[in-house]
């Protein structure tokens, strides 16, 4: 493995770019949530009733898991930046809120009377008295929404949103610390930062405060209005790949060969951008134009009517192909010759000592631990199936992370685990893969898929 | 003239004020004394709408302040606060012109405006301008509500137990202070207190409220000369000056009936200082009291049993 400097010196383009992407991404939540918070908190000040149900409502909201929320937003607004703002916002509208309110209904009522007494305006005595004197509270409210932000945005990669998550995401996936503590120290260092920040704000006056904000919002949309018209405009294709290795190998291939073919179509990647239900929607929706894609993903996940696969690639594609055309009017291109499907792993040497071949050599071995990836064990047509079909039984069965399940193999936690058959991790752990015997998984040939 | 007109004030639980009438005259000095829970911060929050009452009016020169606009009705009345309640994150200079802020006031007119009230209240301006009030005295912060309360040259003071929180030193310089502005401007002042030395020191006129209802209105003389009732009686009692009037020196029992005796004649309101004056022009004087004639000699015997305490 490369050490850290390498791979920063390697990806530096890159991460910076995702940092960026990290910090707009929060600063715009961090935005919208005081747009809506403090007017909110400043309305509801004076209805106590209204003020604690609303603290209830963001309280409530705070406690769904913001993965959670991320999936419920997918139906209704789909994938991408939008999506991840929207829960960023959500999750941050209670700490500032709270503390908005807080802050602005706990001043001590003798100031408030005498400011009333004085026949202030509304106005005056909200700008004059009443936020000077919550300032520090909401100040504070706005810092831990920011941290929080900063924190949770690294979940925004999950749904293609970008940022320092990709990084994460992509060490947990392909077991590349490097790329984990990338992500996770830049998040953490960046919420610090931001802290820190706020904190030095919080003793600048309000004015100069918001003066301060509102310049950094046009900077910032003037310097992304000036990049975007600097760059001319070309022909652009966006090509996305999967989580892993393999997929990003796929995608640079295919920009290498349309940039061959011509040179003046701008190629954009997106890398790791997320799970198969994600890519499909984005295809779907044209936020990216290509992406690569399995025959058997496509006829077990994708089209309807297929539970059945043909266990021939040739004919599979075909099938394939066909249903994508005529359900989605989308074109599945010629497949490579290689495939990447679902197999099953034993290591080498516990394969010699059993001699094990094929999947059905297992079902003596009930006493063997398995582990699976999640959505392999759950799916009808994934682990219970296979159960089915060659009368497997083991006693412990497990799910694990994929990147995980190979290392699990290799220190000999598990004896048997699924695999996807390209995964370079198999030569390295010296993991065979057993034979299925039976035809049980379809064939998985990669190939890209576009509109 | 601030007209109170048959007030109550019901509260869920408590009945604050019952079927009160008073009349605060204009450019007087008037004090609304009475235990705590008596209700005169309820009338005294009337007069600037901080409070309405359930039924009743409540007027100013003859208008109703229902009225009147409340921003405008407030502007025009100053209000002290209990323990200054100044503005924590405004410097004293802030603090005292926010009226003048408010009042859209030109800069520069503000600062002098200030200027000349923190002097006539014996805070130098230089010094006390920039402060911020956590680095006051619980005095100088109480000098500064005044000059808040006075800054926009209000017809009416409302003071509510201004000087309740300080030191007696302190309080009575600030009396001595307040006493001394009212002199020399033409403002009506209503105070709230709950320490009847306050009232008397103070007081042109004062009213003596208990369970929201006026038990007596009068100047401080006439009220510990002939209190209407025990409350007002017990309420005055630890009062020194109340002992020399010349009321009680009748009370006491000393003195002869009137029996055509030629003798000058004072008020029960007066006081044995005033007595004394008269003796010490003429040590032969007789003065009548109440149809009771008093001979020189009473006023040692009265004197003696001051010593005593209670008579």
């Amino acid at each position: 493995m490369d050490s850290l400097e390498t791979y920063l010196q390697h990806n530096s383009q890159q991460i910076i770019g995702a940092l960026g992407q990290h910090i707009v991404l929060s600063l715009i939540a961090i935005l919208i949530t005081i747009v809506i918070a403090i007017p909110l908190a400043v309305i509801l000040m004076n209805h106590q009733k209204w003020g604690e149900v609303v603290l209830q409502v963001t309280s409530v909201i705070q406690t769904i898991p913001s993965l959670a929320v991320l999936g419920i937003l997918i139906p209704f607004v789909g994938i991408g930046t939008i999506p991840a703002i929207i829960a960023l916002v959500l999750y941050a509208i209670m700490p500032v809120y709270q503390n908005t309110y807080a802050g602005l209904t706990s001043i001590d009522p003798l100031l408030i009377q005498a400011a009333e007494a004085f026949g202030m305006k509304r106005r005056f005595k909200l700008f004059k008295v009443q936020f000077p004197l919550a300032m520090p509270m909401i100040i504070s409210g706005i810092r831990i929404g920011s941290v929080m932000v900063i924190g949770t945005a690294t979940l925004a990669a999950l749904i293609g949103g970008g940022g320092l998550g990709t990084y994460i995401l992509l060490g947990i996936q392909t077991n590349n610390n490097n790329a984990l503590i990338v992500g996770a120290i830049l998040s953490a260092l960046l919420a610090l930062i931001v802290s820190g920040v706020i904190r030095v704000l919080s003793k600048v006056s309000f004015k100069k405060t918001i003066i301060g904000l509102v310049s950094l919002v046009l900077i910032g949309g003037i310097g992304t209005a000036a990049v975007k018209l600097a760059t001319p405009q070309r022909q652009t294709i966006t090509i996305a790949g999967k989580m892993g290795g393999e997929p990003e190998i796929l995608i640079n291939m295919y920009k290498d060969l349309i940039q061959q073919d011509n040179p003046n179509i701008k190629v954009n990647l997106k890398r790791n951008f997320g799970g198969t239900s994600f890519l499909f929607k984005a295809l779907q929706s044209n936020k990216i134009d290509i992406y690569p894609e399995f025959t058997g993903t496509v006829l077990q996940s994708l089209v309807k009517g297929h539970t059945k696969v043909n266990p021939n690639a040739h004919s599979a594609y075909k099938t394939a192909k066909k249903a994508l055309k005529n359900q989605f009017n989308m074109r599945f291109l010629a497949p490579m010759k290689y495939q990447n499907g679902y197999g099953i792993a034993v290591k080498t040497s516990v394969a010699k000592k059993y001699n094990l071949r094929n999947f059905s050599d297992l079902k003596k071995h009930r006493n063997f631990k398995a582990a699976f990836d999640p959505d392999f064990f759950q799916q009808a047509d994934g682990y219970p199936e296979l159960q089915k079909v060659y009368g497997l039984n083991f006693n412990s069965v497990r799910t694990m992370e994929p990147s995980l399940r190979y290392k699990a193999l290799a220190r000999g936690g598990v004896q048997v685990a699924d695999a996807y058959t390209t995964d370079p991790q198999i030569p390295k752990y010296h993991l065979t893969l057993l034979k299925d015997n039976l035809h049980f998984f379809p064939p998985y040939q990669g190939a890209p898929l576009m509109k | 003239m601030i007209t109170f007109n048959q007030i109550t004030k019901q509260y869920p639980d408590k009945l604050a004020l019952n079927q009160l009438s008073l009349k605060v005259q204009s450019h007087e000095f008037f004090v609304l004394v009475g235990p705590s829970g008596s209700g005169k911060t309820t009338l005294l929050k009337m007069i600037n709408r901080l409070e309405t009452p359930t039924s009743g009016s409540v007027s100013i020169d003859d208008k109703n302040v229902n009225d009147l606009n409340l921003t405008k009705l407030r502007q025009n009345i100053g209000y002290v606060l209990q323990s200054g309640a100044l503005f924590p994150n405004m410097t004293v200079f802030q603090n005292a012109a926010i009226q003048l802020a408010n009042l859209n006031w030109e800069p520069e007119k503000q600062h002098d405006r200030v200027a000349e009230l923190l002097t006539e209240v014996g805070l130098p301006p230089k010094e006390f301008m920039t402060k911020m009030p956590h680095e006051l005295s619980g005095g100088e912060a109480q000098r500064v509500g005044i000059v808040r309360a006075l800054a926009a040259s209000p017809m009416i003071v409302l003071m509510d137990g201004p000087f309740s929180a300080l030191d007696p030193v302190s309080t009575r310089q600030l009396q001595d202070l307040v006493l001394q502005l009212h002199q020399t401007l033409a403002t009506t002042f209503v105070f709230v207190t709950h320490d009847m030395q306050e009232a008397i020191k103070l007081a042109d006129h004062l009213a003596v409220i208990h369970n929201g209802e006026l038990q007596q209105i009068g100047t401080p003389n006439e009220i510990l000369a002939a209190p209407t009732n025990d409350f007002v009686k017990n309420f005055f009692r630890d009062a020194s000056q109340q002992k020399a009037f010349l009321a009680r020196v009748i009370e006491s029992g000393l003195g002869q009936p009137k029996n055509h005796q030629k003798a000058l004649v004072l008020q029960q309101t007066d006081t044995i200082m005033d007595w004394a004056t008269i003796l010490h022009r003429n040590p032969a004087a007789l003065i009548e009291v109440a149809n009771v004639v008093l001979v020189p000699t009473d006023f040692p015997a009265y004197i003696a049993t001051m010593k005593k305490g209670d008579h």
